[in-house]
């Protein structure tokens, strides 16, 4: 049970090959901006010498200009936050109704046994693909680029909530019925809070989803959003504006992912 | 009259096939209030069945458990029960997870808070009532399974295997600990094991099951010499013990599986 405790072996850990001392005073963040830095600079070097083509390629100087440009006349905020806005309710209205349900699915068997399947279909369903029908129903608003980025994080949620209740230690269960528990204080002191890892892990996964639900929503019918203006560059061959679009997405979704693990160390307790 | 008391309990569970499949038969045996009791059998002979019997967790087929006279039809709040497993709740703290059963009986969450604190310091664990599970030891996790089994203040404790996945050191110290514990609260005690040093050795009556399907094989009082203090060490050490031990090994009749 001590797992703690290392095997006794009798030979001393091998220490690892050290990196010299210089770098890992530097620390991982310092390296990773270095690198970055070199690659944005080769890049720029590349296309002012036309050994790339600026045009195909864009160019960090272009990206910069794009970027004074739509801050300035205001479109890179506007578009950043409704697709923002987008993607968040879709994934909170998603998540919640899934996680609800799928911890819900724990009081009834019957219903569970009813609902998985269908469950397990669509999750198969690439959410895409309901895009035309969404978008022929809800119109080209933002309406449909949430509930596409719900249909895309929902069935994610429902499956692994259900999951993780199936997964909980049936003598817990027993223990806590032997000292009177209802089926409700279970599901609120057993079910919930062991599910919450796994909850969790979908989260991470439904971050993505509900990103790719609202810009593939805007790439098809729209008339703003990052995926709009990502869209509507690539076809004017604005590579430039493509990237900034590309760039905003990736800093949206890490901020996402960081307010998610702020999150799961608040309520997700007791791990190690 | 006794105060656990079983009388004519059989169980049976129906196999897959149809067959029924019959674990035991006829068990009927008394225990007194304050006894140390261990039910030693094989594995596979129905000894955590019976368990699950005494605790109201599953009704017998036939026969009767009475607690103090009173018939047993279901979890009983005078019946409290420990596993092999600790069962702490990871995402609770120690003080949490041993008020868990207070919290759910509905005892107001200071008082709650204040028997477990009482308890963990009193039983070696004060200073982790804060600390998770995952930051104890196995010999800690297990003691703090016990008080949380202490706390609801039962009449009667089972015990299924409780030591059984601790290392050798921790598990005398615990043996000896939960027999002092179960003497100092006046609790009955029942320990299912496999383990015959273990049983002679913490217990006051020895019960051996046997047979399929299971019954009494052996019902043996243990009566040890000891000088100074009963500790798990010392009583191994009793004259007396290699022929309990003895007396035990023999009703066990371990033969391999298809070889008899």
């Amino acid at each position: 049970m001590t797992s703690d405790a290392k095997p006794f072996t009798g030979v001393a850990p091998r220490p690892r090959a050290a990196s010299p001392s210089w770098l890992r005073r530097a620390g991982v963040p310092a390296v990773q901006l270095a690198i970055l830095a070199v690659i944005i600079a080769a890049w720029q070097l590349c296309a002012d010498a036309h050994l790339i083509n600026g045009q195909l390629f864009g160019t960090p100087s272009g990206i910069v200009k794009s970027a004074r440009q739509t801050i300035a006349d205001g479109s890179l905020l506007t578009d950043t936050w409704l697709t923002v806005y987008e993607t968040i309710t879709g994934f909170i209205l998603g998540t919640l109704l899934g996680s609800v349900l799928g911890l819900g699915l724990w009081y009834s068997r019957f219903v569970a046994r009813v609902v998985e399947p269908a469950a397990v279909a669509f999750n198969g369903v690439p959410k895409i693909a309901l895009g035309p029908l969404i978008i022929i129903w809800l119109g080209a608003g933002t309406e449909s680029k949430i509930v596409l980025a719900f249909v895309s994080t929902f069935v994610v949620a429902l499956l692994a909530a259900y999951g993780a209740t199936r997964e909980v230690d049936r003598d817990l269960v027993t223990l806590l019925r032997s000292v009177g528990a209802s089926r409700w204080q279970i599901f609120r002191k057993l079910l919930v809070p062991s599910a919450m890892p796994t909850m969790f892990a979908a989260m991470r996964i439904n971050v993505g989803f509900a990103l790719v639900g609202a810009v593939v929503g805007e790439f098809i019918s729209s008339q703003h959003g990052l995926g709009h203006a990502v869209f509507v560059a690539g076809n004017l061959f604005d590579l430039n504006t493509v990237w900034l679009g590309i760039i905003v997405l990736s800093l949206v979704a890490a901020i996402m992912y960081s307010c998610l693990a702020f999150a799961e160390r608040a309520l997700v307790k007791g791990r190690s | 009259m006794p105060h656990l008391e079983l009388t004519g309990i059989s169980q049976a569970f129906r196999r897959p096939d149809g067959t029924l499949h019959r674990v035991l038969a006829e068990c009927s045996f008394g225990i007194e209030r304050g006894q140390f009791v261990s039910i030693v059998g094989p594995s596979g002979s129905g000894k955590t069945t019976l368990f699950n019997v005494i605790a109201g967790l599953a009704a017998p087929q036939s026969g009767s458990v009475t607690i103090g006279g009173t018939p047993v039809d279901g979890p009983s709040t005078r019946v409290s029960y420990m596993l092999q497993k600790d069962l702490l709740m990871p995402w609770r703290t120690t003080l949490e997870n041993v008020t868990l059963g207070l919290e759910i009986r509905g005892v107001p969450l200071r008082e709650a808070r204040r028997r477990g604190t009482e308890l963990l310091e009193r039983y070696g664990l004060s200073g982790s009532e804060n600390v998770y599970p995952s930051a104890l030891s196995g010999g800690m996790r297990q003691r703090a399974a016990l008080i949380r089994t202490l706390v609801l203040e039962p009449e009667i404790v089972l015990l299924d295997e409780p030591f059984s996945a601790l290392d050798y050191q921790t598990r005398l110290m615990l043996e000896g600990d939960v027999r002092r514990i179960m003497g100092e609260r006046g609790c009955t005690a029942i320990l299912v094991t496999h383990d015959i040093d273990e049983a002679v050795s913490i217990s006051d009556r020895v019960i051996v099951l046997g047979g399929k399907p299971a019954s009494i094989k052996l019902d043996l009082s243990i009566e040890l010499t000891i000088e100074g203090v009963r500790t798990p060490a010392t009583a191994r050490e009793a004259p007396e013990f290699r022929s309990y031990h003895k007396a035990v090994w023999e009703q066990l009749d371990v033969t391999l599986p298809g070889a008899a």
